[in-house]
């Protein structure tokens, strides 16, 4: 049978986030993930996911070369993208109008239902 | 016609003949005279039987009406004679008339002599009768009765034998009749030997079975070929017709059919042979009419069939006695058809219709006529030789003889029709030269025509070799597509019971010599009424021949074809090529002198496409008189060419003017070509002509221009140099000459190279490096850049001195982009060069006086800044004493033990203190509205309260002056939307200068009202009057800064801060002055919105509710004051009750940092501004060390003279939770202290970050995750361990990573404590201690191990 959830592609290094949120949005996506964040390109040109969420704060290679390097494949750059970071509250992502470094944010720390509102609103352009 | 009618003379005369024949024989037995009888005696014995036969007891007979005599003794006496045959009706009896029934007697006596054996016939009579001889009964008809019931009639016909009667016979014969339209003995008694009687009854039936067998036979026949032939009625008609007859035979004469139906009765039997009768005319009729239905009309046929099925019905319906009478109707009825059918058919003959039949019917008709006369006429009442079978047997032969005549010749035209048919179809068949093949699907059989044989080159049927069958001679290439038509065309069964063509094809079959001969093949199926093929029938047309034309046709089509591309493009391209050209052509035949010219010649001469030219003159009168000699000697010279047959000597080409047909002339460049004839002569001429006049015109143009340039070039003082590439040839002008000091005509043939020599040699290289590119076109101008921009340089002159030129250019380049030719120009600039650098020295002296001036100005502004910097932090430093001065009375009269004037003096001080305070406060609010950045905090203010505080001030120096103020507020509450402290300024300025400027003993008037509707609607208007006049000179600057009018020491700030702190209030003040009314200044503010009170109003209600609560619910809290200034300290601890309150103090940073680890304060104030370490700073460590300490987080509340954003918002930031700007009220810290309450009694949040809450805090799981805890729990101990050892090897970054992905993580799982922790490591990673950090890591650590850890409930 077709799978007709939508496909997110989650990349963060921290395992237990993946592993968090893999039991988390299970339920509602098709969860492709990696903890390394070189591969994301790649995964993101295999798996043509719905939307990619992407933690920011990596080492070796951030969130922002990520986002870069799939801004950069033709292949890539039409995908839905949303930075799940620590680095700011919600309160600042609010703020900022749901924008973190030019991008759509949603803190780690927010509730679930924020991230799976905002999947569904980047996702459903 | 007349013929024919003869035909039809002949015709009927014929048969008449054959009928009279019959005559002669009945004429002549009846030569001997017959006896009669006479009185009921009949005398026969003068009558040899033997000899004459038979004889009818016709004759006068003894009649006895209604009486049946005694046959025994016949009466002699009074009778009455009848002569018979005869019906009785009419008879009279005693003067009556008989009608049909009754009864009755006949008697006769027979002298019959000594002749013997004699027999008697009796026919049938009307309708019942007995016979007597000599008294005996000898025979009877049924049973004659005296009335109907007791008569009984009946069909007898009989022969009775009297062989033991003697002569004289007395014959009584009694009849009765009660069924009949005729009773009595009406037909007559034969009497004759008993041999005749025999014969005659044998003879009769003879006839009467020959003619009924005859009848029987002709018209079972028409009915049989009816019932397969439907189309045609006449056979039906005719075989009914005779079958009638036959009936009316059988019936009739003999009665042949007697023993059959006369046991059917009297009236079966007759009503049978009525019917015959009706349907034998009507189907004769109806005969007819089908045979000529043009002659027969309609109307009549319809009352025939009406007349005939109305008898039919009559006699279906009535008994005999009824239906009889109908018999003159039946005769008539007969008679007028008769009449009628005989005209049709007189008619039909005339017409010579149905191809002479009508006449044989019409003979037979006569003849029928004929016999019915004759037996009425003759033997109606005896019963002798009757014609009527005769008659109707020839009559129903006419027809019949039609039919079968019409029948044969239908045939004949038939067959030959089909042979004629069959003929053609062969002949076709032999001219189209088909082979056929012909199929039986039935039986499998195919056979093959001769000629189908001879196309395939094998010899005829019956011959060796035999031909191959069919499909084996196709031709492998095609045999698939025959195969597959043939198949389909026996699958097709949608054609049923026709024949289908079969789909026309053409194929190869090979000839018997191997070699395949091209056939066209048709065919026809013939299909059953399933569709099946019954035959298939292929002809085959040799087309080998057509073929090979066809090819070769094909080929030649396509050569032509080809050869017609060819021309025509050769043609196209020509008239292109024409076109191209613009040339007008000209065609001059050598025999005809006529000359023909070209559209384009047309066109260019101004004619319309299509004149006729046939008219014109030779060509010469059209051109110019100066060109028309030369052209035509040219001409001539061209027409004496001689030359080689098809040669073609072209002329050379000239130029002329040709007239325009709008008289205007063209410079046309001819050129002509000759054409050498046969004889070696020219043939004809053609010339063509082309447009030159725009190029003429051009060249004039550009001689002109030419000279032009070149008097421009000599006139400027511009030198020109021009070199050609190709030749290296330079052109150097005069001016040119004259710049590098030669003489205007000085020869250049040896001047030196431009670059490598003239110029200076300082020069020379940047010059040729960008030259040189610029040749190449790789310079910056591009590949096929033109223009070469100036720039300036030296050149050397004849005389060795140097000249400053200015030098640009333009270059000519070639496809390859390289400079081919380049035209430069070169201007003289020493002159202008000095004027510059004149310029330029002028100018950097103004640019450097300009910049020494830009510095002083710097300075100054520095200096502004400074001075305005000092101002602030002198200012902040007159504040904080001043809250001092402020407070220490006002807690003084708040103790309510002072005498009343101690505590109006110490008013007086607090009062003062708030006004050296608003000035200050002023200032600084005043330099930030001049500079835009004034916030505006808006709230309710009473405008004629603080009018009257402001009027409490200032009483005792308009007292000083004698001037009275007088307060006209009325009733009015006026709240302004506004800054009570800036209205309180504004208000003291303005109602101090009208004092100042109001003379001694004046009045100065303050009123207040609100807007009014038509301008100040939603306003609070202020007027204060005075009665003075401001100076005309001073009206004009009234409220610009540093503006006074006369007043000794003033600022000039008054007016213009009052002006500037209405409008940054979004207000205005106006002033209106005049020497009758006096001065008046209108202040106008925003009212406040409705239901906005000011907030002294508020506090007083708020204070009245909250006093107990103060009071009573404060809890025993720490609280820690940290203050520099010791009256702040002592202000600040007496608002504070104790208890149950217990307050200690420190009076700087560190100190209060000490203070906090000893005494752990619930509540801390602390000033910002403090030496040796500042409230900032202080806070910033003091929540590092309850972080570290696992302290909880004590309430810390900044005490600040600082009132502006900024310091509240940094102060925040750095972990402050509350902010409040000096002097406070009482009032503030105890509600500070009540709101600190009612936050830390209410339940703590989850996020609580002590630590000895974190390590018990219960952490609530997520369900979803509660399985992957323990694999989260061992990578967060193993983080932890990472952590360590960052935190060993002071590796900043990693401990700034480790903490940001354990909170990050921590709180998605729930541990928000541990996440809180974490948050505070990451972002003081930097500056952090790392035993501190190494601290919470380990507390973090025992957090994992020991914290209660709780399934979360699913959320919906």
């Amino acid at each position: 049978m077709l799978d007709e959830r939508k496909k997110i592609l989650l990349i963060d290094d921290d395992e237990a986030i993946v592993m968090y949120l893999e039991t988390k949005l299970a339920k509602n996506y098709q969860l492709t993930t990696t903890t390394q964040p070189r591969n994301a390109v790649a995964m993101a040109r295999k798996e043509k996911p719905d939307v990619i969420l992407c933690d920011i704060d990596m080492p070796d290679f951030s969130g922002g070369d990520v986002a870069a390097a799939l801004a950069e494949d033709p292949a890539t750059s039409r995908i839905p993208f949303i930075y799940l970071t620590a680095l700011v509250s919600p309160q600042e992502v609010e703020d900022m109008a749901g924008y973190v470094g030019g991008r759509p944010g949603v803190a780690k720390k927010a509730p679930l239902a924020d991230l799976l509102k905002r999947i569904e609103e980047e996702t459903s352009r | 016609m007349f013929s024919t009618f003869r035909a039809c003379i002949v015709r009927t005369a014929l048969l008449l003949a054959a009928v009279l024949a019959l005559h002669p024989f009945e004429a002549a037995a009846a030569d001997v005279k017959a006896p009669f009888a006479k009185s009921g005696q009949l005398d026969l014995r003068q009558w040899n039987f033997e000899r004459d036969g038979p004889v009818f007891l016709a004759g006068e007979w003894g009649f006895f009406w209604q009486k049946f005599i005694d046959p025994a003794s016949p009466s002699t006496g009074a009778m009455q004679f009848s002569e018979l045959p005869n019906a009785w009706v009419g008879t009279l009896v005693d003067g009556t008339k008989l009608g049909s029934s009754g009864y009755a007697s006949y008697q006769l006596e027979v002298d019959c002599g000594n002749a013997s054996n004699l027999s008697m016939a009796l026919p049938v009579q009307h309708s019942s009768a007995r016979v007597y001889v000599n008294g005996r009964e000898v025979a009877n008809q049924g049973r004659p009765g005296m009335d109907d019931e007791r008569s009984n009639p009946a069909v007898t016909q009989q022969y009775v034998p009297l062989v033991d009667a003697v002569c004289p016979f007395n014959i009584v014969v009694h009849i009765a009749n009660f069924e009949h339209r005729r009773g009595g003995m009406v037909r007559g008694i034969q009497l004759g030997t008993s041999v005749q009687m025999q014969t005659r009854r044998e003879a009769g039936l003879i006839r009467d079975m020959g003619a009924f067998g005859g009848l029987a036979l002709l018209s079972l026949l028409p009915i049989l070929f009816f019932f397969w032939r439907r189309k045609e009625m006449a056979p039906l008609y005719f075989g009914l017709f005779g079958l009638s007859c036959c009936v009316f035979i059988a019936l009739s004469g003999e009665r042949a059919a007697l023993p059959v139906l006369g046991s059917l009765g009297w009236d079966w039997f007759l009503s049978l042979k009525f019917l015959s009768f009706y349907g034998g005319l009507t189907m004769f009729a109806r005969f007819v009419h089908a045979a000529y239905p043009r002659e027969f009309g309609r109307w009549q046929i319809n009352t025939a069939d009406v007349l005939g099925a109305a008898g039919a019905l009559l006699v279906l319906s009535t008994p005999s006695r009824v239906f009889t009478q109908s018999i003159p109707a039946l005769v008539a009825f007969a008679v007028a058809l008769t009449v009628y059918i005989s005209w049709v058919l007189v008619k039909a003959s005339m017409r010579n219709h149905g191809r002479g039949s009508a006449p044989v019917l019409l003979g037979g008709l006569v003849v029928v006529a004929i016999t019915v006369g004759h037996d009425l006429i003759f033997f109606q009442h005896l019963l002798g030789r009757e014609w009527i079978p005769y008659g109707l047997l020839l009559f129903a032969l006419a027809p019949g003889f039609m039919l079968a005549r019409r029948m044969a010749s239908a045939l004949s035209a038939e067959e030959l029709r089909y042979i004629e048919q069959r003929e053609r179809g062969d002949l076709l068949v032999r001219a189209t030269n088909a082979g056929l093949l012909d199929w039986d699907a039935t039986s499998g059989v195919i056979t093959y025509s001769d000629r189908y044989r001879e196309i395939m080159g094998y010899p005829p049927e019956g011959q060796q070799p035999d031909i191959p069958g069919f499909f084996a001679l196709i031709h492998p290439d095609d045999s698939d597509a025959a195969r597959e038509s043939f198949l389909a065309e026996l699958r097709n069964r949608n054609v049923v019971s026709a024949v289908h063509n079969h789909p026309h094809l053409v194929y190869r079959m090979r000839h018997m010599n191997g070699e395949y001969v091209w056939v066209q093949a048709d065919g026809i199926a013939l299909r059953d009424a399933q569709g099946w093929t019954l035959r298939f029938i292929g002809s085959y047309i040799d087309i080998s021949a057509a073929k090979q034309l066809e090819s070769q046709m094909t080929e030649q089509v396509n050569q032509k074809r080809l050869a017609e591309q060819v021309l025509s493009m050769e043609r196209d391209r020509l008239q292109l090529l024409v076109r191209t050209t613009k040339a007008g052509f000209s065609d001059w035949d050598a025999e005809t002198e006529v000359m023909t010219y070209s559209e384009r010649y047309l066109e260019m001469m101004g004619y319309p496409p299509g004149t006729d030219t046939s008219a014109w003159p030779k060509v010469f009168m059209f051109m110019h008189d100066d060109d028309s000699e030369s052209a035509r000697a040219h001409f001539n010279e061209m027409t004496g060419f001689t030359g080689k047959p098809g040669d073609t000597i072209p002329a050379p080409p000239m130029v002329c003017r040709l007239r325009k047909a709008n008289g205007s002339y063209l410079w046309i460049h001819a050129e002509g070509v000759s054409q050498i004839g046969d004889g070696g002569c020219v043939r004809r001429i053609i010339t063509s002509y082309l447009d030159i006049s725009v190029f003429r015109e051009q060249q004039e143009l550009l001689t002109i221009e030419r000279r032009r340039l070149d008097l421009v070039v000599r006139g400027s003082r511009v030198g020109i140099i021009d070199w050609e590439g190709s030749t290296h040839d330079t052109y150097y002008s005069p001016r040119f000459r004259e710049i590098l000091g030669h003489a205007a005509d000085a020869e250049t043939g040896g001047w030196p190279d431009y670059f490598q020599v003239m110029i200076h040699p300082d020069d020379r290289a940047h010059i040729i490096g960008r030259w040189v590119p610029f040749i190449k076109g790789t310079g910056p101008e591009g590949r096929f850049g033109e223009f070469y921009s100036s720039e300036e340089y030296r050149l050397v002159r004849a005389d060795g001195s140097y000249v400053w030129v200015e030098v640009g250019g333009m270059a000519v380049r070639n496809d390859k982009g390289f400079v081919v030719r380049w035209i430069a120009f070169i201007i003289e600039i020493t002159e202008r060069r000095a004027q510059r650098e004149a310029l330029r020295a002028s100018r950097d002296q103004i640019a450097a006086q300009a910049s020494q001036l830009e510095r002083q100005n710097e300075a100054l502004m520095e200096n502004v800044r400074l001075r305005e910097e000092v101002e602030r932090i002198a200012r902040h430093d007159i504040k904080t004493p001043l809250n001092s001065i402020i407070a220490v009375p006002r807690l003084l009269r708040e103790e309510r033990r002072l005498t009343a004037e101690a505590d109006e003096l110490l008013g007086i001080v607090e009062r003062a203190g708030y006004r050296i305070l608003s000035m200050v406060n002023l200032s600084l609010d005043l330099y930030k509205m001049e500079k835009g950045s004034y916030v505006f905090r808006p709230d309710a203010v009473d405008l004629s309260d603080l009018v009257d505080k402001v009027a409490v001030d200032i009483r005792s120096y308009a007292a000083s002056k004698n001037v009275a103020l007088k307060l006209v507020s009325g009733k009015v509450q006026a709240y302004a939307w506004a800054e009570e402290l800036l209205c309180y300024s504004l208000i003291a300025n303005l109602l101090k200068n009208a004092v100042e400027a109001s003379s001694e003993g004046a009045t100065v008037t303050v009123t207040l009202q609100h807007g009014t509707a038509a301008d100040d609607g939603d306003n609070v208007v202020l007027g204060i009057h005075n009665e003075g006049m401001v100076p005309a000179a001073v009206r004009e600057t009234f409220f610009t800064k540093y503006a006074t009018a006369g007043k000794a020491g003033g600022t000039g700030l008054g007016t213009y801060s009052a002006r500037l702190m209405a409008r940054t209030q979004d207000g205005d003040v106006t002033m209106h002055t005049s020497a009758v009314e006096g001065t008046i200044l209108r202040v106008s503010l925003r009212a406040a919105p409705a239901g906005k009170v000011p907030p002294t109003a508020r506090h007083a209600l708020d204070h009245r509710s909250r006093q107990p609560m103060v009071l009573s619910s404060l809890p025993p809290l720490k609280v820690l004051l940290v203050d520099d200034d010791e009256y702040n300290l002592l202000i600040v601890r007496r608002f504070l009750p104790c208890p149950p309150l217990t307050v200690t103090t420190a009076f700087n940073g560190r100190m209060a940092l000490a203070m906090v680890e000893a005494e752990m304060p619930d509540i801390m104030f602390v000033d910002l501004d403090m030496p040796v370490m500042g409230g900032l700073e202080a806070i910033g460590l003091l929540r590092q060390q309850e972080l570290r300490m696992g302290r909880p987080r004590s309430y810390a509340v900044v005490l600040s003279s600082h009132d502006d954003v900024e310091t509240r918002n940094r102060c925040l930031a750095a972990g402050f939770d509350h902010y409040l700007t000096k002097p406070v009220t009482r009032d503030l810290i105890q509600q500070t202290l009540l709101d600190f309450v009612s936050a830390s009694t209410r339940p703590a949040p989850a996020t609580g970050k002590t630590l000895s809450a974190g390590a018990t805090v219960p952490v609530v799981v997520d369900p979803d995750v509660f399985e992957l805890l323990p694999g989260f729990l061992i990578s967060r101990l193993q983080l932890l361990k990472d952590m360590d050892g960052d935190i060993a090897s002071v590796d900043r970054e990693g401990l700034r990573r480790k903490a940001h992905q354990l909170r990050g993580s921590l709180a998605l799982y729930g541990f928000h404590w541990a996440a809180d922790v974490c948050k505070d490591i990451e972002t003081s990673a930097t500056t952090i201690e790392m035993a501190l950090a190494s601290t919470l890591a380990g507390d973090l650590r025992n957090h994992f191990q020991a914290a209660t850890i709780v399934r979360g409930e699913t959320e919906q």
